[in-house]
C-alpha cells in the first residue's frame, strides 16, 4: 500500500514538475528583485528579531507554526522524493537519506530539520537567531524521531558556512527566500553550500491574488493562525523569478510541486497548483566527487 | 494569546507527566523495563491483526513492536488439528476486504475452507406475509463473506504476528500509564505538545513496557481509554441477543436475517454444515429463550424465521396489489446505487434450512449497546476495535469495522514514517482518529436507522410497513450497513424485490 502511495507522490511530483518547467519556458516575465545589497549578509534584522520573540512558539502544533508542522507532510516526502531521484537511493526504505550530507539554512525551531533527519540524512541546521537554535536544541534532546548523531544545530549564516568551505550533498530552505533581504545573493549562497552535482530545494509562497488572500488576509488579518507582519506580500517569489535567480546561481531547475492546503485533511499535500505555496528541486552542474 | 492556543493549554497533565516519569527510575531500578516503538494492548483479533500488519508494511516493519495480553499466545507450533468437534458461539462475520488482509499478512489458516464457512448470498426479510426481501449475491469470483470462530481467527493472528517478529507479554497487568487530557488555562512557555507522552505499561511481576505510542486494543471495556481520561458517549439498546450453535436439516450458504418486530434474527452458516443463531430480543424474552432446551430453542428458531407474523403466502403478487411502482421504484433505486440487477430478473426467495437442534453448549445471550469514543487519540494513545467502537450485531460489522481501524492506523503510521514526522504525535494520530471516528460514526447512526425502521413503534412508520414500503425506504440505511459486504471488487450485489 505504501509503495503505491509514495509512488503516487514521486509521480504526482514529478508530474507537477514538468508542468511547471514547461510554463516557465514559456514565460518573459522576470521582475527583478531590486537593488542589491553589497553586504555579505543576506539577514534581514527586523527578520531576525521577529522571529526571535517567538521562538518558544516553534514547537506547539496548535499555535502559530502549527502550518509549518502540517507543510512537512508535503515537502518531507518532496525532498525524499527528489533526493532519492537524484541519487538513486530507494525511497522505500524508512532512513533513505542515510548516506546524504544535509544542511537547512533558516531552520528556525528544527521542525523541518528533525524530519530530514529522521529520514536518515545527517543534519547540519543554521539560522541567524540564536533564540530559535536554543529551542531547537532543547526540542531534539527529548524528541522521538531523531537517530543519535544525525542532527546538530549551529546558529550561523548561510554565508558564513560557506565561507568556511562547508559543502552538503543536499541544500535546503524552506519558507526563508521571502524573508531575506537580498534573493538573488541567498541564491548564490545556498549554491555554494552545495557540492558539484548535488540538490538544491527551496520552499517559498507564490506571489498571486491567491496567495495574498489566503496568506495575507486569511492567515493573518482574519484567522490569527500567522502573526501581523509576519509575511510581506511584496517579497513573495514567483516560481518564475526563483528559477531565473537559481539559473544565474549555476542551478538549474529539475522539479516543482504545489503544496495545497487540504481542508478535510488538515494538512498539506503535494498538488500541481503552485499559485500559494511552492517547493522546488535545483541540481547544480559539475561532477559529484568527493566531498566533506 | 490566541483563543486557540487557550483551548490547548496543559495545567494538570504536566504533574501527571511528572509524576509517572518520576516513578520511571525507582521501578526500573528493581525490574526491567523495555522500550519499543509501539506497544499493542490486547492480543485478540484486531491487536493481533494490527502487529501482523505493522511488522508486514513496508517502513512500518521496521518498528519494535509488542502485544500485551493476559493470556498467553497460541504458540506458533501448537497443533492446528485440535477444533472442536462443535464451533463455537463465537463467531464473526467476514467481509472480502477483512478476508484479503487476513490473507495478505498469511494468516488464512483461518479462514481456509475446513475451519470457516462461506456464503455467496445474503438474504435480508421482515415479518409482513408479502415475501419481498432483498438479496445480496456474490459474483462468482468468491464468497460474499465467512463465517469464522473468533478463537480460530485470533489464533492465526497470533501466530502469524509471533512468526514475522512481535514479541508477545502476558500476565496480570498492574497499571496503565498514560498521559492525560490537558486540564487548566495556564501554559508554560515553550511547553510543547508531545515530549513528555511515553504512555507504558506496568505488570504485576514488576515488568515495565515503555513505547511512543500505546495502541489500545483490548475492547469495549478499555483499560487503556480509561488510563488515557477517553470517554465514551452511547446507549443501551434495551436488548439482549441469544446466541447458540445448531444442527440444520441441510449444509447452506446463505446469511440470513429476519427483521422482526423484537428485533432482527440471524442464521449463518459455521464450519461443518452447522448454523450460527443471533437472536436480538426484548431482555424476558431473551430470557425465556435462554431457558429453553435445546429442542425447544429450535422450534422457536424456526418459527421466527418462517411463519411468525404469518405464514409466507405461495404468491407473492396477492399481496401486492397490481403496484407494479414498487419494483419499478426499486430497481431505480439500486440502479442509483449503481448495483446491479435492475433488470434481470428477481431472485428467488429462499427457504432456510430448518433448525433442528442446539448443538454443543448451550444458548446464551449478551445485552446489545452501542457505545463510540469520543476521540480515538489522545497524546501517545490510539484506539482501535471494540475499544473505540461497539455497535449493533445486526450487520455483523463490528470485527470488520476494527480490521478497517487497523488498515488506516497502520496508513497513517507510514505517512509520518515517509515523511520523516513523529507517528506518535498527536498531529499525526489525530488524522487516522478523525477520518475513522466519522466513517464508524455514520456505521453507527446507519445501523440506529435500520433498527429505528423494523422496531419503530410509531404509528406512522406502522401504517408506511403495511403498505409494504418498509424495504425500499429501508434501501439508503440497509446499503450503508451492508455494503462492506456488497462493495467488494470480488462480490456484486443484488438487490430485489420480487
Amino acid at each position: 500500500m505504501l509503495l503505491a502511495r509514495g509512488c503516487g507522490i514521486a509521480t504526482a511530483s514529478r508530474r507537477a514538475g514538468m508542468w511547471c518547467a514547461r510554463r516557465l519556458l514559456a514565460s518573459e516575465a522576470n521582475k527583478g528583485t531590486g537593488a542589491t545589497m553589497s553586504g555579505s549578509s543576506s539577514v534581514d534584522p527586523r527578520e531576525i528579531e521577529k522571529f526571535a520573540k517567538r521562538a518558544n512558539e516553534w514547537w506547539d502544533t496548535g499555535g502559530t507554526y502549527g502550518p509549518l508542522h502540517r507543510l512537512n507532510y508535503a515537502r518531507s516526502p518532496f525532498i525524499r522524493m527528489a533526493a532519492c531521484d537524484h541519487y538513486g537511493l530507494n525511497a522505500e526504505q524508512r532512513r533513505p537519506l542515510e548516506s546524504l550530507s544535509v544542511v537547512e539554512v533558516g531552520c528556525g525551531g528544527g521542525i523541518l530539520s528533525e524530519s530530514l533527519a529522521a529520514m536518515g540524512a545527517k543534519v547540519t541546521a543554521i539560522d541567524a537567531a540564536e533564540e530559535s537554535i536554543e529551542v531547537a536544541r532543547e526540542h531534539l534532546k527529548r524528541n522521538k524521531v531523531v537517530p543519535d548523531g544525525r542532527l546538530s544545530y549551529v546558529a550561523t549564516t548561510g554565508e558564513a558556512l560557506a565561507s568556511e568551505n562547508r559543502r552538503f550533498d543536499v541544500v535546503v530552505s524552506s519558507e526563508v527566500v521571502e524573508h531575506v533581504v537580498d534573493p538573488p545573493s541567498f541564491c548564490r549562497t545556498l549554491a555554494e553550500l552545495c557540492k558539484p552535482g548535488g540538490l538544491v530545494v527551496m520552499s517559498t509562497i507564490n506571489r498571486t491574488v491567491w496567495s495574498y488572500s489566503l496568506a495575507i488576509v486569511a492567515a493573518e488579518r482574519i484567522l490569527g493562525m500567522a502573526p501581523r507582519g509576519a509575511h510581506d506580500w511584496n517579497q513573495f517569489v514567483t516560481p518564475d523569478e526563483l528559477t531565473i535567480m537559481c539559473e544565474d546561481a549555476g542551478l538549474g531547475l529539475t522539479a516543482v510541486s504545489g503544496m495545497r492546503w487540504s481542508l478535510p485533511k488538515n494538512q498539506f499535500e503535494l498538488s500541481r497548483d503552485t499559485s500559494v505555496n511552492y517547493i522546488a528541486a535545483f541540481s547544480k552542474a559539475g561532477d559529484r566527487g568527493a566531498g566533506e | 494569546m490566541s483563543m486557540r492556543r487557550a483551548l490547548s493549554m496543559r495545567g494538570a497533565a504536566m504533574a501527571s507527566c511528572r509524576g509517572f516519569l518520576g516513578a520511571g527510575p525507582s521501578a526500573t531500578s528493581s525490574t526491567t523495563q523495555q522500550d519499543f516503538d509501539v506497544v499493542v494492548f490486547g492480543g485478540g483479533m484486531i491487536g493481533s491483526a494490527l502487529a501482523c500488519l505493522l511488522k508486514q508494511s513496508p517502513l512500518t516493519s521496521e518498528l519494535k513492536v509488542a502485544v500485551v495480553d493476559r493470556n498467553a499466545p497460541s504458540s506458533p507450533s501448537s497443533s492446528i488439528a485440535d477444533l472442536p468437534q462443535v464451533p463455537d458461539i463465537r463467531v464473526s462475520t467476514l467481509t472480502p476486504s477483512t478476508l484479503a488482509l487476513i490473507d495478505r499478512v498469511g494468516a488464512d489458516w483461518a479462514i481456509h475452507p475446513t475451519r470457516s464457512a462461506s456464503f455467496h448470498d445474503m438474504q435480508v426479510w421482515d415479518q409482513t406475509a408479502s415475501r419481498k426481501h432483498m438479496r445480496f449475491s456474490g459474483s462468482g469470483e468468491g464468497p460474499l463473506g465467512r463465517v469464522v470462530e473468533n478463537e480460530v481467527i485470533k489464533s492465526a493472528l497470533q501466530r502469524r504476528a509471533q512468526e514475522l517478529g512481535c514479541e508477545y507479554a502476558s500476565g496480570g497487568v498492574k497499571e496503565v500509564l498514560a498521559p492525560r487530557p490537558r486540564v487548566g488555562i495556564t501554559r508554560e512557555a515553550g511547553d510543547d505538545d508531545d515530549l513528555c507522552d511515553r504512555p507504558s505499561v506496568v505488570f504485576e511481576d514488576g515488568r515495565v513496557l515503555s513505547a511512543p505510542l500505546l495502541v489500545g486494543a483490548d475492547g469495549s471495556e478499555s483499560i487503556v481509554a480509561k488510563s488515557a481520561g477517553i470517554r465514551y458517549e452511547g446507549r443501551a439498546y434495551g436488548q439482549r441477543a441469544v446466541t447458540c450453535t445448531v444442527d440444520v436439516s441441510r449444509p447452506f450458504a446463505t446469511a440470513f436475517q429476519r427483521f422482526l418486530p423484537t428485533g432482527p434474527i440471524a442464521l449463518l452458516p459455521v464450519r461443518g454444515g452447522r448454523g450460527n443463531i443471533v437472536w436480538s430480543t426484548t431482555p424476558e424474552h431473551a430470557r425465556r429463550l435462554e431457558s429453553l432446551g435445546a429442542r425447544d430453542f429450535a422450534a422457536e428458531a424456526m418459527e421466527a424465521l418462517t411463519v411468525e407474523g404469518g405464514p409466507v403466502p405461495s404468491s407473492s403478487s396477492s399481496s401486492r396489489g397490481g403496484g407494479g411502482w414498487e419494483s419499478a421504484l426499486a430497481s431505480r433505486a439500486s440502479a442509483l446505487l449503481g448495483l446491479r440487477g435492475g433488470a434481470s430478473p428477481p431472485a428467488a426467495f429462499e427457504d432456510p434450512p430448518e433448525v433442528v437442534s442446539v448443538a454443543g453448549g448451550r444458548q446464551r445471550s449478551f445485552p446489545l449497546a452501542s457505545k463510540h469514543a469520543l476521540t480515538y487519540c489522545q497524546r501517545g494513545v490510539v484506539l482501535v476495535g471494540d475499544a473505540a467502537h461497539r455497535i449493533h450485531p445486526l450487520a455483523g460489522q463490528g470485527v470488520n469495522i476494527g480490521f478497517g481501524d487497523c488498515e488506516l492506523l497502520v496508513t497513517t503510521i507510514q505517512e509520518a514514517l515517509w515523511s520523516g514526522q513523529d507517528f506518535s504525535a498527536n498531529l499525526t494520530l489525530e488524522k487516522y482518529a478523525a477520518e475513522r471516528r466519522n466513517k464508524n460514526g455514520a456505521m453507527i447512526r446507519s445501523l440506529d436507522a435500520v433498527r429505528a425502521l423494523y422496531q419503530s413503534e410509531s404509528p406512522y412508520v406502522e401504517a408506511a410497513r403495511s403498505f409494504g414500503m418498509d424495504l425500499i425506504n429501508g434501501f439508503g440505511p440497509l446499503k450503508q450497513v451492508f455494503v462492506g459486504f456488497a462493495s467488494s471488487n470480488a462480490a456484486a450485489a443484488d438487490i430485489r424485490s420480487p
